[in-house]
């Protein structure tokens, strides 16, 4: 093991948190569980690092290992709650917003509650290609899977969303027609 | 309804980047810290190893001669600096390398109790114990220290504060219906927070686990699960009928003529008698029931295998080919888990090997499935299975293994699990099980693991004096806590009342051979 252990976990630490932190707290829609997600990725990568001989780009490395971290914390969530009731912390308070921003917060909100209704596997390849704007060539080489297949399940996850967004909109409206 | 636009709602997606919570500074900075920690504890451990890894060589080339690993590339240096695993695209050729054995029959279960006759000549009988040298001697048992009245219950043990909890809980939920129920040691599983619960008919328990609460260990959270199948078995009622019933002495020798030597023991591995599990005495008749259990064949092996440290997905994949026949194309996806670390291929069609080795890269079995695979057809008898599972072994077990003793074998719709233990001097060591699954509608070996680096357990003490099995008997009919239980039944059937061991304790009941101690 190399002696610079603690060093090199610190740098790649630091270079790579936030990546790593939003793209799971897209994933969660929960701050503490983003939080504590990302400290188990940086604690499983700090066991193999040694083993890291450069091939690979670090953060294709830990986008892999957070993928890992993200499925199993759906598998232990699923069944205490399908969507978070803490997406209201993470959005600025809508009060005394003009009604045209206020108008754009909401869908912001609903988009957020939708992604969440995603399957994991779709909700992950949305946020990196459409979120964090990887190339279906990046997206392929973190998820380790054939480009064709990205491309195929961007789309589906794509139409999943339109159709969750279409459906609370119509729900909407209806509520809106029956005050 | 009407869509939103698909454009639109990629717009909407970028903007999510912009509205989301940047990370807390000061979380961050605790979390660096912590993992800095853990990284100069890895650091640590690693020093330590050194010196006694370097000191524990030098005595063993002293005494032994050295043992090297078997390619120099693959030799257990901690300071092996080597690849690390990509997640890269991983394109493996269809693990089917193992051809489907030739099929003459079709078993039935039925046929398993043959299968020492007719089976290849490496499988013989071995229900006594074959000890070369040094030959057991007999010695005096020592004076039993608390002799057991045998016609007195078996004192209750201390419940664990989880187990209280549980009962409590129970109770809360079933009211008095609750004093049906005690504390179930045995289907317990306290380290997941699974408290089992065994329900008693006319003073008797069952020897199923009729409820289990489970009491989450992160959040405390706490369910109730009944089993209302094993409920309805007739036992209810049933009057108590304890006339006819044989008693426990003759119970206790019945169950003690199952008694076999074995090493045994998680702190410290010693000599000792033990009794087959999962084998009862009918109460009624005096017969054992699941007897077949008892039996434990013998097979002689040749391990080929040498210590294998894989430290790199191209090591893997080397062994993967070598070994099984299996090609792997690309980087492996390493993984970490709580046994250490996973080299997995997956053509994404179904088709996927896994690798599992220690944190140190000692090799601990691999997994493999095919996507044609699964199939709940029945084309490979036991025996071809067997044969398949013992010839895979073969290929990692270490040289020193001569002989193995076949522990079990599982039975589920489309495989064959075996558990071999290993022998030293025909006695066979517990604790060390090699677990290998063959699918029974192509031949294929889909899992097998086991310890094949730790052999610390070759050096147990071998010249050390039992008791002979008479003794141990007569200690067994004397100490042994037998209780009576209803044994499970199909519905509409006649309840069985039989004898069992009651277990108090995680260890199972045993006799210390050197000392005639009862162990529980």
């Amino acid at each position: 093991m190399s002696p610079d252990l603690a060093e090199r976990i610190g740098v790649i630490y630091e270079t790579h948190y936030d990546d790593i932190y939003f793209f799971l707290l897209y994933f969660t829609g929960r701050q503490e569980d983003a939080e504590d997600m990302v400290q188990e990725v940086f604690s499983r990568l700090l066991k193999i690092l040694p083993r890291y001989d450069g091939r690979v780009g670090m953060k294709t490395w830990l986008f892999s290992i957070a993928k890992h971290v993200a499925i199993d914390h759906y598998r232990k969530q699923k069944w205490q709650r399908l969507f978070s009731d803490n997406w209201l912390a993470l959005m600025k308070s809508t009060e005394g917003l003009p009604e045209e921003e206020l108008a754009t917060k909401e869908e912001m909100h609903r988009i957020q509650r939708a992604l969440q209704k995603l399957k994991p596997d779709q909700r992950i390849i949305v946020i990196l290609r459409y979120i964090k704007e990887y190339s279906v060539k990046e997206t392929a080489e973190i998820l380790a899977i054939p480009e064709t297949k990205v491309r195929v399940d961007c789309h589906r996850g794509l139409k999943a969303l339109q159709k969750i967004l279409g459906s609370a909109c119509e729900g909407r409206i209806a509520n809106e027609f029956a005050r | 309804m009407s869509l939103p636009d698909e454009d639109h709602v990629i717009e909407l997606l970028k903007q999510v980047r912009q509205e989301s919570n940047p990370p807390r500074q000061v979380w961050k900075q605790m979390g660096k810290e912590r993992l800095i920690r853990e990284a100069y504890r890895m650091q640590q451990a690693v020093m330590v190893k050194r010196v006694v890894a370097g000191a524990g060589s030098l005595a063993a080339a002293v005494f032994m001669g050295v043992w090297l690993s078997y390619d120099s590339s693959l030799k257990p240096s901690v300071d092996t600096q080597t690849t690390i695993s990509t997640p890269a695209v991983i394109t493996a050729t269809p693990p089917n390398a193992t051809p489907s054995p030739s099929v003459e029959s079709k078993a039935k279960p039925e046929e398993k109790q043959e299968v020492g006759a007719k089976v290849d000549n490496k499988i013989v009988q071995n229900q006594a114990v074959t000890r070369d040298a040094p030959q057991p001697q007999t010695v005096a048992p020592e004076a039993a220290t608390n002799p057991l009245d045998m016609s007195r219950p078996t004192p209750t043990r201390e419940k664990s504060p989880m187990e209280v909890q549980a009962e409590a809980y129970l109770q809360k939920k079933l009211g008095v219906q609750s004093k049906q129920f005690e504390v179930d040691h045995v289907h317990s599983n306290l380290t997941q927070g699974e408290v089992a619960f065994r329900k008693i008919i006319n003073g008797i328990p069952h020897q199923e686990n009729s409820a289990m609460v489970r009491i989450s260990p992160k959040t405390g959270e706490m369910s109730l699960l009944l089993y209302p199948d094993l409920e309805d078995g007739g036992i209810a009622s049933q009057p108590t009928n304890r006339d006819g019933k044989i008693d426990k002495v003759k119970a206790a020798q019945q169950l003690g003529s199952t008694l076999r030597l074995v090493y045994a023991g998680k702190k410290q591995r010693g000599l000792q008698y033990v009794v087959a599990s999962d084998v009862y005495v009918n109460a009624k008749t005096g017969k054992l029931i699941g007897q077949e259990r008892a039996e434990k064949k013998s097979v002689s092996v040749s391990g080929q295998g040498k210590l294998l440290v894989l430290k790199t997905s191209d090591e893997v994949a080397e062994l993967l080919e070598r070994k099984l026949d299996i090609k792997v194309e690309q980087k492996a996806f390493i993984g970490v888990n709580p046994h250490g670390i996973s080299y997995s291929w997956n053509d994404g069609r179904g088709n996927g090997v896994s690798v599992e080795t220690t944190d140190d890269g000692a090799f601990l079995g691999f997994s493999q499935m095919a996507a044609d695979g699964r199939q709940n057809e029945r084309e490979t008898t036991y025996e071809q299975a067997q044969t398949l599972a013992i010839a895979h072994l073969e290929k990692f077990l270490p040289t020193d293994i001569r002989e193995l003793s076949v522990e079990a074998s599982q039975e589920s719709p489309s495989t064959i699990q075996f558990t071999f233990a290993p022998k030293v001097n025909g006695i066979p060591v517990m604790d060390h099980p090699y677990k290998v699954s063959v699918e029974l509608a192509s031949g294929l070996v889909t899992e097998l693991t086991g310890n094949f680096s730790d052999l610390s357990w070759i050096q147990t003490d071998q010249t050390a004096k039992t008791l002979s099995k008479e003794e141990a008997l007569d200690q067994f009919v004397q100490h042994a806590p037998l209780e009576l239980v209803y044994l499970p039944v199909e519905k509409g059937a006649e309840p069985v009342l039989a004898y069992q061991i009651r277990w108090d304790s995680e260890q199972s009941w045993a006799i210390e051979a050197t000392t005639g101690k009862v162990i529980n």
